[in-house]
C-alpha cells in the first residue's frame, strides 16, 4: 500500500461513516478518483458491514422464553412482596407513633376534618395551615 | 403494529404485547451478548436480564429521544461490558472456547439455495469467529456501527466515550477484521 493510500484511508473512512468536515470529504473523493486500491478497500469495508450485518441475529437456546417468562413472574411477585412489607412497616411506624404520642384512633378520627381545612388551606395560606399543625402537634405532645 | 405502539400497550398492562417485543428482539439482543461474551450461558443471562431491565424501565423509554431497538440495544451493550469488565476485558478465549461458541444452528433463508444457504452460513460462522478475534471494543463498536446501523454519535452514548475513540476503535476493528477475511479468503 502506498503511504499516501495509508494517510487517505482514515479520511476516507470518516467520509464513508459521515462525520468528515467539508475539507476531509474533499480529499477524501478525490483521492478515491485517481486510486483503484482504495476504491478496492472501500468496497470490502462495505461487504464486511453486510457481513456483520447479517451475522449479529442468533437464535435463541431452546426454552429462552420460558425462563425469562419465569424471571419476570419472580420479578412481578418479589415487587408485591415488596410492596406489602413497605406498607406493613409504615403502619407499623404509624402505630407506634400513636402509641409514644398517646394519639388514640378516636383523637385522629376527631382531628381529621381540621387536617382536611389545613390541606385544602395549604395552597393559600400555608402559614396558616402551619400554625393549625403546630397547634395540633403541641395539643397532642 | 410497531414497537412505540406495543411499548404503549405494555404500559397499558397488556402482557402479550411485551411477549410480542420479545420475540422480535431475541435473537438480535441473544446475538449482541454472545458476540460480546463468547459464552452461551452468560449470554442468556444477559440477554435475559436485559429484557427484565427494559421491562422494568420501560416507562422510561421516550420514543422522542430514539427507537425501541437502540434503547434496548444500549441496555444489552452496557450490561454486556459491565459483565466483560467483571470477568476481565482482556481475556481472551481458548481455541475450544471459539469453536463451540458459534454451532451451525442458523435461521434458514428461504430465498437461497440449499448450497447458498451453506455457504452462506459457513460465511456467518467464519466472520463470527474472527470477530471474537479483535479487542472487545472494537468488536462492540463494529457490531453496534454495522450490526445494529448506530451512527457514531449514539454509539458515543452508549459506550460514555468521545467521538473521536468511537471513530478510532471503528476503523481499526474495520482493517483488522479486512485484513483477517483476506487471510482465511473470503475477500
Amino acid at each position: 500500500m502506498k503511504d499516501e493510500c495509508t494517510k487517505f484511508l482514515p479520511k476516507i473512512h470518516e467520509w464513508i461513516e459521515g462525520c468528515a468536515d467539508g475539507e476531509t470529504a474533499l480529499l477524501a473523493q478525490l483521492h478515491l478518483r485517481s486510486c483503484h486500491r482504495c476504491r478496492e478497500i472501500v468496497k470490502e469495508w462495505q461487504l464486511i458491514a453486510q457481513e456483520i450485518k447479517s451475522s449479529i441475529c442468533i437464535p435463541t437456546p431452546e426454552g429462552f422464553d420460558e425462563r425469562l417468562k419465569r424471571r419476570l413472574s419472580e420479578h412481578q411477585l418479589v415487587s408485591w412482596r415488596e410492596l406489602a412489607v413497605s406498607w406493613s412497616l409504615t403502619a407499623l411506624g404509624a402505630v407506634a407513633f400513636a402509641f409514644w404520642f398517646g394519639i388514640s384512633l378516636a383523637d385522629v378520627v376527631r382531628s381529621f376534618p381540621q387536617w382536611l381545612i389545613g390541606a385544602i388551606s395549604w395552597s393559600t395560606s400555608p402559614v396558616q395551615w402551619l400554625q393549625k399543625f403546630w397547634d395540633l402537634i403541641s395539643r397532642w405532645a | 403494529m410497531d414497537d412505540a405502539a406495543l411499548v404503549r400497550r405494555c404500559l397499558e398492562g397488556d402482557k402479550r404485547a411485551f411477549d410480542e417485543l420479545v420475540q422480535r428482539y431475541r435473537d438480535r439482543v441473544y446475538g449482541m451478548a454472545l458476540h460480546l461474551l463468547g459464552d452461551k450461558d452468560l449470554a442468556e443471562d444477559v440477554a435475559q436480564e436485559a429484557f427484565l431491565r427494559a421491562f422494568q424501565r420501560l416507562t422510561l423509554f421516550d420514543p422522542n429521544k430514539g427507537s425501541f431497538s437502540t434503547w434496548l440495544m444500549t441496555l444489552t451493550t452496557r450490561l454486556c461490558l459491565n459483565a466483560l469488565k467483571r470477568r476481565g476485558l482482556e481475556q481472551q478465549w481458548t481455541a475450544e472456547q471459539e469453536d463451540e461458541t458459534f454451532e451451525l444452528t442458523e435461521l434458514s433463508e428461504n430465498a437461497l439455495s440449499p448450497e447458498e444457504e451453506w455457504w452462506a452460513t459457513e460465511r456467518r460462522m467464519v466472520v463470527r469467529k474472527l470477530l471474537s478475534t479483535l479487542h472487545p471494543m472494537q468488536r462492540t463498536v463494529l457490531l453496534l456501527r454495522y450490526g445494529e446501523e448506530m451512527s457514531i454519535q449514539e454509539i458515543a452514548q452508549v459506550l460514555q466515550v468521545p467521538i473521536g475513540t468511537v471513530k478510532a476503535w471503528l476503523f481499526r476493528g474495520r482493517e483488522v477484521l479486512r485484513r483477517k477475511l483476506k487471510e482465511v479468503g473470503l475477500l
